[in-house]
């Protein structure tokens, strides 16, 4: 994804972003800050009106890779409707940013009227329109982007533009209940280890080229697997019924690691491999989730002993892979933590979790004027400074720069 | 509501919204292949939706207008309303940016106004009682 220098590499284990040192003071270009149109206080939210937290409705937009979401959901995190929609690709193939872009133009707008039904709302219900305004694909994230406008203006309602990646983690957070976890983030356009420090989800580990989602499926596309209802779930069927380990390289790079190498190899090796019967495409599958599961447990370790977290929360599409989550466990239980995970239903992209995420943001202030309502292709995670875990303290970091510092 | 594409010199069609094909994309930008005009904005194409409302043809244009052109030094967009219609005018310095840009921008302006079709049941009674 980046090609860091040494000294970021440094600031980054110290939970310092090259980035965010220049804009910590001010918020970010993506999130405006103003009063809460008739909102009570924000501390009045969070100690109790549970009326006033379950009257606040947001709309959710995610639009951000192959699938398209809408969902309702109530500030107590309670979600009133959820659907979504995949576009599926035949075996082989991966997803285009136009395909998809039109597959989501198609399913947009019945998706709308499915979420209100079945949440029984109208619009008036609704405080907040949320979408994801990055990180993705360009040509799928307008199509939530112009969607959201257009409402916005018909129903005179606010815009809340939503980070992907944080939405993914406070999606986690509330649905498990993990507190202040370090935070594994794996999905098909994204591998990062994060963890909450001084306003903002800090990246501490990262992939240095493609994302662990990218590299199953590319492998599933080479094993002809069927993309129904993902190529990942395929390979990790496919994956239980492995016997034998084939070594693969190994590519963990101080705090990242590095999934293209090991794809490469793979793909060179397995028609190879399957022609001479040296092995089957099951144990393909085994040995390539060991390798890149034991890849994420090592980073995600060493983050949990560098900020002194005990808990491990996993989020995006990688997440509900239940061998992931075994491994990780493990390394949890002997470390005396908790493993939060969640199943496909909010593990996988869906509108609910950009409602919810923008809904919080709202709850303190954070709108985003419509001709600020872009989207981008790029929107890294600490990028957004986490208004609504402001009065959460979380110095562990702060301590441990400080020792190591002095 | 109707919607327009024309070139610069040659006929203007009108075209039901929803029927738009590509064709007619096509052979708008082959009149402008012919043309030799020594501006580096040699490719041209212009469209016209009319939405008979104000303010319906005011919010498209305010969500249409967020997005820039992602390539300015090839493609420029220029849009206005009046009288309830949009006008938007592509000038591009290769056909295939132009047709690039033109229709992933119909595909687009094709939500927007959808939405306004099965969402905007307010906007209509605002007019009505006015």
């Amino acid at each position: 994804m980046s090609h860091r220098s040494g000294l970021d590499n440094l600031m980054k284990h110290f939970g310092i972003s090259t980035r965010t040192i220049f804009t910590l003071s001010s918020l970010t270009s993506s999130i405006k800050s103003s009063p809460p149109p008739a909102l009570p206080a924000s501390d009045e939210l969070f100690t109790g009106n549970c009326s006033e937290m379950k009257r606040m409705i947001a709309l959710g937009f995610e639009g951000s890779a192959n699938k398209i979401g809408v969902g309702v959901v109530t500030l107590d995190g309670t979600i009133l409707s959820n659907p979504r929609h995949t576009y599926i690709t035949p075996p082989g193939h991966g997803f285009l940013p136009r395909e998809t872009a039109q597959h989501h133009l198609q399913h947009v707008l019945p998706l709308i009227k499915e979420a209100l039904e079945t949440a029984q709302i109208t619009r008036n219900d609704i405080d907040c329109l949320c979408y994801t305004k990055g990180p993705g694909m360009g040509a799928p994230l307008q199509v939530s982007a112009v969607v959201v406008r257009v409402l916005s203006q018909l129903w005179k309602i606010p815009i809340v533009g939503v980070n992907h990646c944080v939405a993914h983690i406070e999606m986690g957070r509330i649905v498990t209940g993990a507190d202040d976890p370090v935070v594994l983030y794996v999905s098909g356009g994204n591998t990062q280890v994060i963890a909450y420090s001084e306003g903002r989800y800090r990246i501490f580990g990262e992939t240095i080229d493609i994302a662990i989602g990218n590299c199953l499926d590319r492998f599933a596309r080479v094993l002809m697997l069927s993309n129904d209802p993902s190529p990942g779930y395929n390979i990790e069927q496919l994956a239980k019924k492995g016997e034998k380990f084939i070594d693969l390289p190994y590519v963990v790079k101080g705090m990242d690691v590095s999934f293209s190498g090991i794809l490469s190899y793979i793909e060179m090796t397995a028609q190879e491999k399957l022609k001479h019967n040296a092995c089957t495409p099951a144990d393909l599958c085994y040995s390539l989730q060991e390798t890149l599961f034991a890849m994420l447990v090592e980073i995600t370790e060493r983050a949990m002993a560098h900020c002194d977290k005990k808990d491990v929360l996993i989020v995006g599409g990688v997440g509900c892979n239940e061998r992931l989550q075994e491994m990780m466990r493990v390394m949890c239980g002997e470390r005396g933590g908790k493993l939060f995970a969640t199943d496909d239903r909010y593990c996988i992209d869906n509108g609910a979790m950009i409602a919810y995420t923008g809904l919080l943001a709202y709850a303190h202030g954070a709108t985003t004027p419509l001709e600020e309502s872009t989207f981008t292709q790029r929107f890294r995670t600490d990028e957004v400074l986490a208004v609504w875990r402001d009065k959460e303290s979380s110095n562990t970091i702060k301590q441990t720069t400080h020792e190591i510092g002095s | 509501m109707g919607i327009r594409v024309g070139s610069q010199l040659k006929s203007i069609c009108l075209l039901d919204f929803t029927e738009m094909k590509m064709e007619s994309i096509a052979s708008a930008m082959e009149t402008d292949a012919q043309k030799t005009i020594l501006s580096p904005w040699e490719f041209s194409c212009d469209l016209e939706v009319d939405y008979k409302s104000e303010e319906k043809a005011c919010i498209i244009y305010s969500a249409m207008a967020v997005d820039k052109e992602l390539q300015p030094d090839k493609v420029r967009r220029v849009m206005s309303i009046s009288d309830g219609k949009l006008s938007v005018r592509f000038e591009a310095i290769e056909a295939r940016f132009l047709r690039a840009s033109f229709s992933a921008f119909v595909d687009v302006l094709t939500l927007a106004t959808k939405t306004i079709e099965q969402f905007g049941e307010d906007v209509e009674l605002r007019l009505q009682n006015l």
